[in-house]
């Protein structure tokens, strides 16, 4: 008798729990004070917490919407994403990064996706964006996307020991073949005392346009006479592998190359045994802080000015182009109320007042005309805005960015002295807005895997560079010609 | 020593056959009925939460699209199948599968059934529950962090390096040999979860009857002696379950373990179905691929159990059924 009485109770308790539960499904509608509440979901960044990040309370306060944050896993996030639209769960505004930019085509041939044609229009602010990126994410006339546009900084760059180069009284290399001669130099003289640790040169996977660059090669696809080539299928590409594996053979690239890791090279350059390197922009201050952090003040690395190209003009890696990309699915009923936001965001007054916030509260301009946020005020507010923006325009950023760089020594250190040395030699890619077609969107990721997979085995020694023919008919074999023709499509009906 | 070791051992003995007495007469007490509804619980939790999902495995004959779910997409009967077994890199990250787990099984699972024999052997208590703690610890390192180990022992400047330099010996590179890799992969997890395998050994040792133990001694079996006769016959079960079990994991086992320490270069001997898989199937959203691989995994682990259970059962007359 009590036990049926115990499991009548349990019931009706787990019934209320139900009833309780369907009561109340919160829609995240307006409050009572009329303020719009906005769901936004984007990529993983690490060390981030959207609950407590001051950014997001800043950004609330400018626009005056109530925006609740949330991240994508670390680990498949697009894997999540399908999962989040395909069950129509209730996200208002979604951006995603660049290289994960082909499922907006796909997404929006499914009908997940809220066409924002029509209303764009009554959102001025929203043309700051230029039009060559609207274009990537326009189908058949219909626009599905809110694009971003990156920030034009050279984004590969080689760097060298100043320490070193001081030892040996050498001047900084210009072209390969001086740079070859130095790090001949840094084996047979080891400038930094490291004995057995001496590592003359490191990098972080094969693809540096940074050295690239001397061969003809910045970016993965590139015109010749209007037509669209892969640059990795090309006997400059060969050279260039050829050229790494001579390094490795000659023990002057890291022996450790083929299992390195961004993580593991950092712990390498600061313990000290790296004489140069070829980095992305990113490295250079994270390892400018491994580097300091291990308190050796003296291995200060300096950026080298652009290598010549192998017509003796210097060209570099641009980073402007497409950055992320934001979109609403048509779960949410809110499409007006983002791009309402959306535009607020992208008003000068409220850009500026979000990025780098209030003068004399936030940060200051000092005499020589430059501005430097105020710390650690700045830092505790600002640190992680970055993360934080739904839509940029890169151009008309940059300015902006610099204050935002100035906030720590040794990014200023770094950019103050690197973009002299690389900015003047930039080169736009053309074809960095070509809309992403289905072969891409469907191969892509195997085929950049697989070259890069055989590009590490060239380099090392584990495939003799004789088989790059074999190689190039592999790569084919993935659909690199139907990639390339897409493109090529795409390129001509511009 | 050996008295010692008598009267631990009785006490603990009794416990256990007090609680079996309990034990039936609570079943008299309250029938079976109860126990059968009770053992719903666990039947409704297999249910919902094994065979439910494999319903799911339609999808591997299906050009399968999460937005339409399985429902939906569109049935194409075999091509997951004429694609995963028509593709030459598929049939060598098999092999290289099966030849990593022949060599764990050859020289990873004798290790933790050696090591229950000698700590149970060891009779300062200290010096046994310090030994096991010892041992048990590194399983709890995650996998990358053992590759950063590997990496700091193996590494161009690593430890082992320095000793050969030390010894006027040329550099080996460790960690880009193909044909060093699996060894690499065999020794890592020795080291990681030897000791954490032995527990279900140890335990299963420390429930055998002393009295076996104690009459072996009298008629002057030497320690050697007891563990032939005695020790290992005892826990021949439990080594059989566990050697089935590890069998039908074959193709599934360890793909952490290479993906936290692989690199391009030894993808050639080290680069399993997992890895593979993780590669060029979930990272691309091929699921129907992904699927139809996983489906062949298991049905390899089921075919591998089911004949190594009627081997086992033929000659050595022990199985799991």
């Amino acid at each position: 008798m009590k036990r049926r009485v115990i499991i009548a109770a349990a019931l009706a308790v787990s019934c209320a729990a139900l009833a309780f539960a369907a009561g109340t499904d919160e829609n995240g509608a307006a409050d009572d004070s009329g303020t719009i509440t906005l769901r936004i979901m984007r990529q993983f960044v690490g060390g981030m917490d959207p609950a407590t990040e001051p950014g997001v309370q800043v950004i609330n306060e400018v626009t005056g919407y109530e925006t609740v944050w949330e991240l994508l896993p670390a680990e498949s996030p697009m894997d999540k994403l399908n999962l989040l639209l395909a069950a129509g769960d209730e996200y208002d505004f979604i951006y995603i990064s660049n290289s994960n930019s082909a499922v907006v085509a796909d997404y929006a041939t499914r009908g997940v996706l809220t066409d924002l044609t029509d209303k764009l229009g009554d959102y001025p602010n929203l043309a700051k964006i230029p039009d060559n990126a609207w274009s990537r994410y326009t189908f058949d006339g219909r626009t599905f996307a809110v694009p971003s546009t990156g920030l034009p900084i050279p984004q590969s760059i080689n760097f060298v020991r100043q320490d070193w180069l001081d030892a040996l009284g050498a001047g900084e290399p210009s072209t390969r073949q001086e740079l070859y001669d130095l790090l001949v130099a840094f084996r047979d003289e080891d400038p930094g005392n490291n004995g057995d640790r001496n590592v003359p040169f490191g990098m972080v996977g094969p693809w540096h346009p940074g050295l690239a660059s001397t061969f003809g090669i910045l970016y993965p696809q590139q015109l010749s006479e209007g037509r669209i080539y892969d640059t990795r299928l090309t006997e400059e590409y060969r050279d260039y592998l050829s050229f790494l594996n001579r390094l490795y053979e000659e023990d002057l690239l890291d022996p450790d190359f083929p299992v390195m890791t961004s993580v593991v090279f950092r712990e390498k350059v600061a313990a000290g045994g790296i004489g140069a390197f070829s980095g992305w922009v990113d490295d250079a201050v994270s390892l400018h802080t491994a580097a300091e952090s291990e308190g050796d003040m003296t291995s200060r690395y300096t950026a080298l000015e652009t290598l010549d190209g192998p017509d003796g003009v210097k060209r570099n890696f641009s980073q402007a182009g497409p950055h992320n990309v934001g979109f609403v699915p048509t779960s949410s009923s809110k499409a007006d109320d983002v791009l309402g936001w959306l535009n607020v965001f992208m008003d000068d007054a409220n850009w500026k007042e979000i990025t780098i916030g209030i003068e004399g509260i936030d940060h200051e301009v000092q005499p020589d005309g430059r501005t430097f946020p105020i710390l650690p005020r700045f830092d505790e507010i600002r640190s992680r805005m970055w993360a934080l923006l739904p839509v940029q325009n890169g151009e008309q950023y940059f300015p902006l960015w610099l204050t935002r760089i100035r906030k720590n020594p040794i990014y200023f250190g770094v950019y103050d002295q690197m973009l002299p040395q690389v900015d003047p030699y930039k080169v736009a890619n053309e074809l960095a807005y070509l809309p992403i077609g289905e072969n891409r969107a469907q191969n892509g990721r195997l085929i950049e895997d697989y070259i890069e997979e055989e590009s590490i085995k060239f380099i090392a020694g584990a495939r003799p560079i004789s088989e790059f023919s074999e190689f190039v008919s592999e790569v084919e074999d993935l659909g690199m010609n139907e990639v390339i023709s897409e493109m090529q499509i795409a390129w001509d009906n511009r | 020593m050996e008295t010692q070791h008598a009267v631990r051992r009785p006490p603990r003995r009794t416990a256990a056959l007090s609680r079996t007495a309990t034990h039936r007469s609570d079943q008299k007490r309250f029938g079976n009925g109860e126990l059968l509804l009770m053992s719903l619980i666990p039947f409704g939790f297999v249910i919902l939460f094994q065979y439910v999902p494999m319903l799911g495995l339609v999808i591997v004959f299906q050009d399968f699209d999460i937005f339409q779910g399985f429902r939906e997409s569109e049935w194409v009967g075999f091509p997951n199948f004429a694609e995963v077994f028509g593709d030459r890199r598929f049939w060598a990250v098999l092999r290289n599968t099966l030849v990593i787990n022949i060599y764990k099984t050859i020289f990873f699972f004798p290790i933790p059934i050696v090591l229950a024999i000698v700590i149970t052997e060891i009779k300062n208590r200290f010096v046994q529950r310090a030994s096991q703690t010892i041992l048990y610890l590194p399983h709890f390192v995650s996998w990358i962090v053992v590759a950063g180990l590997a990496f700091t022992i193996l590494g161009s400047n690593g430890t082992l390096n320095q000793l050969r330099s030390a010894l006027g010996l040329e550099r080996v590179l460790y960690l880009t040999q193909p044909e060093l890799f699996r060894g690499i992969i065999v020794l890592t997890a020795i080291w990681k979860e030897s000791g954490w395998g032995s527990i279900i050994f140890i335990a299963s040792i420390i429930s055998i009857d002393p009295q076996l133990f104690e009459a072996a001694t009298i008629d002057g079996a030497s320690r050697l002696r007891r563990i032939i006769s005695i020790t290992i016959p005892s826990i021949a079960p439990t080594i059989v379950l566990l050697l089935l079990i590890r069998l039908g994991y074959i193709l599934i086992w360890g793909t952490e373990q290479v993906l936290a320490l692989y690199n391009p270069t030894v993808y050639e001997t080290g680069d399993v179905i997992g890895t593979y898989v993780f590669r060029t199937g979930l990272g691309a959203q091929r699921y129907s691929y992904s699927a139809t691989i996983g489906f062949f995994n298991s049905l390899v682990g089921m075919m591998m159990i089911v004949t190594a259970n009627a081997i086992t059962r033929r000659f050595m007359d022990r199985s799991i059924w």
